[in-house]
């Protein structure tokens, strides 16, 4: 009896212990923005709307913490349909062909001196090329919703060329630097 | 006017074309008098003059020409474009020695379907799928370079006249039309070059009657158009009737031939293959935009 009673409590244990901070990415309450300079002039913005992925995140100890996001190429979204049309053709991102972009972090180090801030080393492919990049990361906070979830919010940041990933179309008219804002939210894995 | 427009046009089709125009005039020489002896035909140097204009738009447009053999992933098979028509300035040169009906018709069924290897892109067949896809493209494209040569060429040994680098500005401008409706605002740049290249052409031919077309511009023509339009299709987002019916133009240009229109002067049945090749030319245009309006 003693033995059932116990193997009870461990079951119950690891039936509702945290999976060790893993995460999926609530992509209603995220966004993947970017923006980039239109003839030296005026920053023109967009976004994908179709994306996942999954973070794992301990606070106490940066060699558990990851982060990987997929991207549908198709999903961007500039505000403006002809654009939108453009930007996935060949001349950019070529979502035919090319139909993810992908980021996986390889290393998730907290910034030296800062409670909350991290610097996040990973590939990201993009356009059929890989490339490492350093990603700045702010962890936002975390809590319950009254659902029952637990949710945990990033925010990063980090520029590209976008010639190092084979975008070289129309150089003169839009910038090579395109600014990324990821911000994350994720709800942790029951 | 803008200059960042002006520098485009300049770059884009204005030299290209005057590099198109130097090669002919350079290696032609048309203004010479023996120029209907069998060895001094002037026919590859105008698709030599094509293929260096080509190239010099590429690199203007795109900002770097991709080294051979071109890595497909890095720039996608239509960058294949830029070699094969050196490999076409071999074929019309070889014409000089075989200009029969057959060696056109092999040198052009050959050079299709090897460009067909290269020039479809294999990436519209996802992974793990038959490739019966890719095939259908391969011999769609090879039957219609081969369709659209023998077209122009047969007209053009009936004909002799200026028509046909005319005919070639309409059909690439139009081509340039649906491409960049089709959200292919490089390969329209592109097509830009040729229709800038083929007037270039048209102008050289009203000074020297000499200069021809036949075995030359429709090798280029003929591959490198087709090619584009294919590749445009296959990435771009507008109807296949759009792209074909820019393709089978040519065809079009035969209903010139008929007795009533062969009465008239050369100018009057030049322009009226022009005119029947509009009907398909148009509708195209129509339809792509109407795609892009909606």
């Amino acid at each position: 009896m003693k033995f059932l009673t116990l193997f009870a409590v461990i079951a119950m244990i690891f039936a509702v212990a945290p999976t060790a901070d893993d995460y999926n990415i609530d992509a209603s309450h995220s966004a993947m923005a970017f923006k980039v300079q239109h003839f030296g002039a005026g920053y023109t913005h967009g976004r994908f709307n179709d994306f996942g992925g999954s973070v794992t995140f301990d606070a106490k100890d940066d060699s558990k913490n990851s982060i990987s996001i997929n991207i549908k190429a198709k999903s961007i979204d500039s505000g403006n349909a002809k654009r939108d049309d453009h930007l996935r053709g060949k001349d950019f991102f070529f979502a035919k062909k090319y139909k993810t972009l992908t980021f996986k972090s390889t290393s998730f180090k907290r910034k030296a001196g800062s409670k909350n801030e991290y610097e996040v080393k990973g590939v990201l492919k993009m356009h059929g090329k890989k490339k490492e990049i350093t990603v700045n990361a702010k962890f936002l906070g975390e809590g319950s919703d009254p659902w029952g979830n637990y949710r945990c919010g990033l925010s990063c940041n980090f520029t590209v060329k976008r010639s190092d990933f084979g975008m070289k179309y129309m150089p003169n008219g839009i910038a090579d630097e395109v600014h990324i804002t990821a911000d994350v939210e994720g709800v942790r894995k029951k | 006017m803008n200059p960042e427009f002006l520098k485009m046009q300049l770059f884009g089709a204005v030299i290209p074309a005057t590099i198109c125009a130097i090669v002919v005039l350079v290696f032609a020489r048309p203004w010479r008098k023996d120029i209907d002896s069998l060895n001094n035909k002037p026919y590859w140097s105008m698709a030599l003059g094509m293929a260096a204009g080509y190239i010099f738009a590429y690199w203007a447009i795109v900002g770097e020409i991709p080294s051979f053999p071109v890595d497909v992933e890095e720039y996608d098979s239509d960058s294949w474009l830029i070699y094969i028509p050196f490999v076409l300035t071999l074929l019309a040169f070889a014409h000089n020695f075989t200009d029969t009906t057959i060696s056109k018709g092999l040198f052009i069924a050959i050079s299709a379907m090897l460009s067909a290897w290269l020039i479809v892109p294999e990436w519209i067949v996802d992974e793990g799928e038959s490739s019966a896809l890719l095939w259908y493209w391969r011999l769609g494209f090879t039957a219609t370079a081969v369709v659209m040569f023998t077209a122009l060429e047969k007209l053009t040994n009936v004909t002799k006249g200026r028509t046909f680098s005319l005919l070639s500005f309409f059909l690439a401008t139009a081509a340039s039309g649906v491409l960049v409706l089709s959200a292919n605002a490089k390969m329209g740049q592109l097509c830009g070059a040729i229709a800038a290249m083929s007037m270039a052409m048209f102008v050289l031919s009203i000074v020297f009657k000499n200069i021809s077309w036949a075995s030359s511009g429709n090798y280029f023509l003929a591959i490198v158009l087709t090619g584009l339009l294919v590749n445009g299709y296959l990435s771009g987002e507008a109807p296949l009737i759009s792209f074909a019916l820019i393709a089978i133009a040519p065809i079009f240009c035969w209903g010139a031939q008929i007795k009533a229109i062969q009465k008239f002067p050369p100018i009057a049945i030049g322009v009226a293959q022009i005119l029947f090749a509009f009907i398909p030319i148009i509708t195209a245009l129509l339809i792509a935009f109407q795609y892009y309006v909606d």
